[in-house]
């Protein structure tokens, strides 16, 4: 079997000779491939995203390398009466501009991200006041949130990145947080610069600082991968020479793998039966071993774990003329979605390639304007053993289609009372597919690769890169 | 209902038979295991019909000596615990070697065998209440060397030994007798607490305790924190890189309670009072002023440790260049390379220090003296913290401190075989 690739080299280099006391200075440069870099908690799209934001924020809880709740701005593990989960805030946290993080500055901003346009899949476990705000509350040093419905684990929805706190800085419009690493700038070009929280309470970061880059040519992977002065890249291209070390995780909780999908947009008529053709025209096989690389396994299911019945080759009832939207620096590829026509042309299915931004495409999907698209599905939730997990990725990719009211209060409650949560995780992957018109096609696993003079860098289960222990 | 504490650890095949003896004794944890005394009697059964049989019993019996288990009773291959009983043991520790799958295992369980004179059934099997096993390849070990003869002077003896584990971060340690003449107590510094622990029975027992958490903070603490621990008489002085200042502390019952307030971290103490350094605020180093007693200040190179006696000071500096000079900081001479951690041996010219780098993440403590050669024992984590005292009577003994993350520390041990007489207390 593949390896899961993401992240164990860093660490092993950091165990091989070393001085003893850790040196501080120099910098880290983080290259992110194919699109804008997202610097709001709630609006995180993927493991790039969510690394850089775990650089300037924090949240109440985290999980540990077991995918245990572990508090972090929390005082201690929530407690749960009926609706309502109460969680104690850790005191005399500083914010970046000094003053302290109190408990109504963290229910505001659960309100805030909730009103956004956001892919924080916890809003929706959140009841709603008269005015559609989500009751979330301060009271006596606690945080207080009334749930729709009772879900004993909702505390892990709160260790997502999309659940980090951000209070809003005076006189700025940039949110400040409690994280190791303060905004330090951001340029035209969208480079973001970070730099050392002195007063952090877990003591100032090693580095001097963090240099966040969005690059979009697909020729400089490669070179970006072997030179020394880069230390990590997200979402290298598919087909790029990989040189330098993969990171991997140690620990038994992995982060989830992307799941490669085409979906069928709301408008397309007979989206079932189209769905069930495309799913038997897709040569997944070819597709993973010509233009994804080792890494990569066929599938049908979104979720790892998750059994789906393999589906006979449909004739289309008629043949149809479809486009076919994909990112114009998507780290699958141009080659990629050209043998995804042909497949589709032998199912009867003509397709028109459709390039656009990253951006225009993340706002067609949000927006359901597509007829097809191929797109990444990258739920920042820890592949685990827990079907609270796959519950949770599920309520994650529906955020990312901006429909996570398709996790339902009764779903929840099935989900705590059934006795077989796997089952009903498997029944609700089943219902998603059909919903958001999803045919999976591969699963592979997060894209980061790192060179080897950046050291004490780990993998949060989330996917995130922590570089707050990171030196040079 | 006693406790059933296992160790089964994952066995390392690469391990050499002197470091799967070692790991296993360690694994046992035997400081840790409920109801168990250093001081009662343990019979030792050594078995298996491996060549390396008669090395292992002399090591079994070598580590448990160096933790402290000085009364043990060697039984014959394959004894009983009835045999055991009837020896007059208290405690059975079982070892067997054995070969699996082309490597040599070493195994030990300990099992409680006196039930006590109201047990039900006195002679039922005891309760076995610590397991541990490790590989190692019997085509790549050679019997371990025969111990060096002993010389007259000073050495240190290893290997090390996993003594307890104490929660959180240790950022110092110091050897600090509450009273002249008595043995030395065991001063932890954590990110958290201050506590004493005296040697007894069960390893290591807490005496006195600070709490830490109100006292108020460094406004930039370091990522990688680091303190400083000085006897003072019967008080202690102490600092780290979390704290805004350092402090003095007295003995009261099972407290340790602050007396006075310092204007740094003390590295030493002499007649005329404390010398004291400033961590460079949010890094893991000390800053270049120092202040001697009387309040003369002196500029030194920036350091990742210091350590100074009545008429001496160590200082190692940032490129792990170990630096001795007067007690006044004067007549600096380079002695060589040091890593982060440093001891002295009160009333001795005995002085340890860490190495300068880690190999495959493990450390060596080396001992440095102008009157005794040289000698050094390797430990397999890194070290942050040091300290020699003579915490029992007629030993010196060596604790090292080992982060395992943030979670807790592990304090090894070992000796110093031939040590000086007395003290200078």
């Amino acid at each position: 079997m593949k390896r899961l690739l993401v992240s164990l080299s860093l660490c092993v280099a950091s165990v091989a000779t070393a001085a003893p006391r850790t040196p501080y200075g120099g910098d880290a440069r983080v290259y992110v491939f194919g699109r804008p870099i997202e610097v709001l908690p709630e609006n995180a799209a993927g493991f790039a995203d969510a690394t850089v934001q775990g650089l300037v924020y924090e949240r109440l809880y985290g999980l540990d390398g077991s995918g245990d709740l572990v508090p972090i701005l929390a005082a201690g593990p929530p407690e749960i009466a009926g609706l309502v989960v109460s969680v104690p805030l850790r005191p005399r946290v500083q914010l970046h501009d000094g003053r302290v993080l109190t408990a109504a500055m963290v229910a505001e901003a659960f309100v805030r991200h909730a009103t956004t346009d956001a892919r924080a899949s916890y809003v929706t476990a959140l009841t709603l006041d008269g005015a559609g705000r989500p009751r979330v509350r301060s009271e006596a040093g606690q945080v207080r949130f009334q749930l729709t419905t009772p879900h004993a684990d909702f505390a892990r929805l709160l260790a997502s990145p999309h659940a980090a706190v951000d209070v809003p800085a005076v006189g700025r419009a940039q949110t400040i947080g409690t994280g190791p690493y303060r905004f330090h700038s951001r340029d035209a070009r969208g480079v973001y610069l970070f730099a050392p929280f002195d007063a952090y309470r877990g003591g100032r970061p090693f580095l001097d600082g963090v240099e966040v880059r969005p690059y979009a040519s697909r020729f400089g992977a490669a070179a970006l991968t072997k030179n020394a002065a880069t230390t990590l890249v997200f979402g290298i291209p598919d087909g790029s020479d990989r040189a330098s070390p993969r990171i991997e995780v140690a620990g038994s909780v992995r982060p989830r793998a992307e799941t490669l999908v085409l979906a069928i947009g709301p408008s397309v008529a007979d989206r079932d039966a189209l769905a069930q053709v495309i799913d038997g025209a897709l040569n997944r096989q070819r597709l993973v071993r010509r233009f994804l690389g080792d890494d990569a396994q066929a599938t049908q299911a979104l979720l790892d774990g998750v059994k789906v019945e393999a589906t006979e080759p449909k004739a289309p009832t008629a043949s149809r003329s479809l486009a076919l939207l994909v990112s114009r620096d998507g780290r699958a590829g141009h080659r990629f979605a050209e043998r995804v026509q042909l497949d589709l042309l032998r199912a009867g299915i003509t397709v028109r390639i459709e390039r656009v931004s990253p951006e225009r495409l993340e706002a067609r999907r949000r927006g359901q304007d597509f007829e097809l698209l191929i797109d990444t599905l990258a739920p920042v939730v820890p592949a685990s053993p827990r079907p609270v997990d796959d519950l949770h990725a599920l309520w994650s990719i529906a955020s990312m289609f901006a429909q996570p009211q398709l996790v339902r209060a009764a779903d929840v409650e099935r989900f705590e009372r059934s006795g077989r949560p796997a089952e009903v995780v498997a029944a609700l992957e089943a219902s998603f597919r059909r919903s958001l018109g999803l045919v999976p096609i591969a699963r592979r696993a997060p894209s980061v690769a790192s060179t080897d003079t950046l050291h004490g860098v780990t993998s949060r289960p989330s996917g995130a890169m922590d570089l707050s222990d990171a030196h040079r | 209902m006693l406790t059933l504490a296992f160790a089964l650890l994952a066995a390392t095949p690469s391990a050499d038979l002197d470091g799967a003896v070692t790991r296993v004794v360690s694994d046992l944890r035997l400081a840790d295991v409920s109801g168990f005394s250093l001081d009662e009697d343990l019979a030792v059964v050594v078995s298996g019909d491996s060549a390396w049989t008669t090395t292992v019993a002399g090591l079994i019996r070598g580590r448990l000596l160096q933790l402290g288990v000085e009364h043990t009773l060697p039984l014959p291959p394959g004894s009983t615990e009835a045999a055991a009983r009837q020896a007059g043991a208290e405690w059975l520790l079982r070892v067997q070697v054995e070969v699996v799958d082309e490597l040599e295992m070493v195994s030990a369980q300990l099992v409680r065998i006196d039930r006590g004179l109201w047990a039900a059934d006195p002679h039922s099997p005891g309760p076995i209440l610590a397991i541990a096993d490790r590989t190692f390849s019997r085509r790549t070990t050679a019997p371990p060397p025969p111990p060096p003869p002993p010389t007259g002077t000073p050495s240190l003896a290893g290997p090390a030994v996993v003594l307890s584990a104490v929660p959180g971060r240790v950022l110092a340690m110091g050897a600090c007798a509450p009273k002249a003449g008595e043995p030395d107590e065991l001063v932890v510094v954590t990110q958290s607490f201050v506590r004493t622990y005296r040697f007894d029975k069960r390893g290591l027992d807490v005496v006195a305790e600070l709490d830490l958490s109100k006292l108020p903070r460094a406004p930039a603490p370091a990522r990688e924190p680091f303190g400083a621990v000085v006897c003072d008489g019967d008080a202690i002085g102490f600092g780290t890189t979390d704290l805004d200042r350092g402090y003095r502390v007295v003995r009261k019952g099972a407290r340790l309670e602050i007396d006075a307030d310092l204007t740094g971290m003390p590295v030493g103490r002499n007649a005329d009072g404390w010398v004291l350094a400033q961590a460079i605020a949010g890094r893991n180093l000390f800053a270049s002023t120092l202040t001697l007693p009387r309040g003369r200040g002196v500029e030194i190179t920036p350091s990742y440790a210091m350590l100074a006696t009545a008429d001496r000071a160590f200082v190692v500096t940032t490129a792990y260049t170990l630096v001795s000079s007067t007690g006044k900081f004067d007549d600096p001479q380079r002695v060589g390379r040091a890593g982060s951690a440093l001891a002295h041996l009160v009333g001795s010219p005995i002085f340890l220090h860490t190495a300068p780098e880690l190999t495959d993440g493990g450390d060596v403590v080396s001992m440095y003296s102008t009157e005794y050669p040289a000698s050094s024992v390797r430990i397999p984590s890194a070290v942050q913290a040091l300290t020699i005292g003579r915490f029992r009577e007629g030993r010196v003994d060596v604790l090292t401190a080992s982060w395992r993350g943030r979670r807790d520390t592990e304090i090894r041990t070992f000796s110093v075989a031939d040590p000086p007489e007395g003290n200078a207390r």
